[in-house]
C-alpha cells in the first residue's frame, strides 16, 4: 500500500527516467482512495506558505492543490492579467540611428508604473484620446555640444554632448482630462528612470508622442504584468540506509549548497542529513556514484508547488496572484452560467 | 494615421525664394519649383531646381537626399 500511495503522491526520479509525472488521483482510480472532489476536504488539505514577499518578487508554496489549477494561475499570470503599455508611438522627428518602428517597437517594450485597474479597455474603432483608457507621454530630446567640455581630452569626468543619452526619464507626462486631478505624477510614468531608450549625437534630435493603452500578454508580451510566473515541484530526499563520512561527504557534494548537512553522530563519525530538500535543483548527480545509489530515493511531491512571481512593478505581486485567482473564478462563473443555460434551453 | 495630403508646403522653400520670372506661368513654375536636400558629404542644405545638375553648391558631391517629411508619422509599438 506504501508504494501505491508514492504513486499517487510522488514523482519518482531515478537514474536515466522520472516515474509517475501524470497525476492519477482521480475518483475510482485507487481503491481504497476516495479521491472523489470534496470542497471541505479541499479546504482542510490548501496550505499556502509565504516565504519572500517584497515590492516586486514572490515565492510562496502551494500545497494540496492538482497541477491543472497551478498551472492555470501561472498562465493567467502571464498571459491573462492587464497592464498599460505604449502602443502607438507618433514620430514628428526621429533623426536619431534607430529607424522609426525600431524605436517605437523598443519604446513599447517600456515597463509602465501605472495601475491598470483604473483603466478601460481601448475600443478599436474609437480614436479619440480618452482620459479612462490612454495615457499620453512626450519624448522630445535634442543632442547638442557642451560648450563647457574641454577639447583636448584631459577631462575625462564632462561629457562633450549635452542629451546624447535618452532615457525613460525623458519621458514627460502628458495629463488628458481629469487624469491631473485623479492621478499624482509619481503613479504615472515608467517603472524605472534609467532605461537606455537611443543615443544621439549632435544636430538628432526625437520628438515623439508615446500612446499607452490597455491590453494583455495574449495579445502581445509588452502587456505581461510580470517578468516571469513559475512554479517547481518541492524536492523529497530520503536516504534508506544512514551514510557516513566519505561517502557522506561525496553526497553533500552531489546536492545544492545547504540540502545535506553533516553532523557528528556519538560514536566519533560524521553522518548526511537532509537539512534543506527546497533548495535542491533535482540534479541526480548522487544516482551516478554505485555506492550512494541504492542508499537514497529522490522523489518529488506531486501538489507541493513552489510557486515564484517577478512582477513587473505596476503591480505588486501578491496582488497580482490575487487577481489571478479572481479571473479563474469568473472564469469557472462563466462556464457554469454556460452550463445552467443550456439545460434552461 | 494622419491623412494630410501628400503635398507638404514646408518641405519647399518659402515663396519668395522661387524666382518672381517664372510664377506667371504655373507649368514653368511646377517644373522650376525648387526642393531642399540633404549633401550626403557635407550635410549641407541645398536647394535644387528640377532642371539643376544633381550636386552640392558647397562641396560638389553628387549623391543628395530627401529630407524627412514634417508630417506625423504613427507606428504601432510592436
Amino acid at each position: 500500500m506504501a508504494s501505491l500511495n508514492n504513486i499517487r503522491t510522488r514523482i519518482k526520479l531515478e537514474e536515466t527516467e522520472v516515474l509517475h509525472t501524470t497525476s492519477t488521483d482521480f475518483p475510482g482510480n485507487y481503491p481504497g482512495y476516495d479521491d472523489r472532489l470534496n470542497l471541505d476536504e479541499f479546504r482542510k488539505n490548501l496550505k499556502i506558505q509565504i516565504s519572500n514577499l517584497d515590492t516586486t518578487t514572490t515565492e510562496f508554496d502551494l500545497i494540496g492543490i492538482d497541477a491543472a489549477i497551478a498551472n492555470a494561475f501561472r498562465r493567467i499570470l502571464i498571459a491573462e492579467l492587464p497592464s498599460m503599455a505604449i502602443e502607438k508611438v507618433h514620430v514628428t522627428e526621429n533623426s536619431s540611428v534607430l529607424p522609426d518602428d525600431v524605436l517605437a517597437h523598443r519604446l513599447g517594450l517600456i515597463p509602465l508604473h501605472a495601475d491598470p485597474r483604473l483603466f478601460v479597455d481601448k475600443v478599436s474603432s474609437d480614436t479619440k484620446e480618452r482620459e479612462d483608457d490612454t495615457l499620453i507621454f512626450k519624448l522630445k530630446v535634442a543632442c547638442k555640444k557642451n560648450p563647457k567640455a574641454t577639447t583636448d581630452g584631459n577631462d575625462n569626468s564632462k561629457n562633450p554632448y549635452i542629451n546624447s543619452n535618452v532615457y525613460t526619464e525623458h519621458m514627460e507626462w502628458i495629463p488628458i482630462g481629469n487624469q491631473a486631478t485623479k492621478f499624482k505624477s509619481e503613479d504615472v510614468g515608467p517603472v524605472s528612470h534609467d532605461i537606455l531608450i537611443v543615443k544621439l549625437r549632435p544636430g538628432q534630435e526625437i520628438d515623439l508622442k508615446l500612446v499607452c493603452h490597455k491590453g494583455i500578454g495574449r495579445d502581445h508580451a509588452k502587456f505581461s504584468p510580470v517578468c516571469t510566473a513559475s512554479y517547481r515541484l518541492m524536492p523529497e530526499i530520503i536516504l534508506k540506509k544512514p551514510i557516513y563520512d566519505e561517502d557522506a561527504e561525496q553526497l553533500q557534494k552531489c546536492f545544492t549548497q545547504g540540502v545535506i548537512e553533516l553532523e557528528d553522530d556519538n560514536k566519533g563519525h560524521r553522518r548526511a542529513v537532509v537539512s534543506k530538500p527546497r533548495l535542491d535543483m533535482c540534479s541526480r548527480e548522487a544516482l551516478r556514484y554505485p555506492a550512494l545509489k541504492d542508499c537514497i530515493e529522490l522523489n518529488k511531491i506531486r501538489d507541493h508547488f513552489i510557486f515564484s512571481i517577478e512582477s513587473v512593478g505596476a503591480l505588486s505581486p501578491d496582488q497580482l496572484f490575487i487577481d489571478a485567482i479572481k479571473l479563474v473564478m469568473s472564469k469557472c462563473d462563466r462556464l457554469l452560467q454556460e452550463i445552467d443555460g443550456n439545460i434552461n434551453n | 494615421m494622419d491623412r494630410t495630403p501628400i503635398h507638404d508646403p514646408s518641405m519647399t522653400p518659402s515663396p519668395n525664394t522661387i524666382p518672381v520670372s517664372t510664377t506667371n506661368n504655373p507649368s514653368s513654375q511646377n517644373l522650376s519649383k525648387t526642393m531642399i536636400y540633404i549633401c550626403g558629404e557635407c550635410h549641407k542644405d541645398n536647394e535644387l531646381k528640377s532642371t539643376d545638375v544633381i550636386r552640392c553648391n558647397e562641396c560638389g558631391y553628387r549623391i543628395l537626399y530627401k529630407k524627412r517629411t514634417k508630417r506625423l508619422i504613427v507606428y504601432d509599438a510592436r
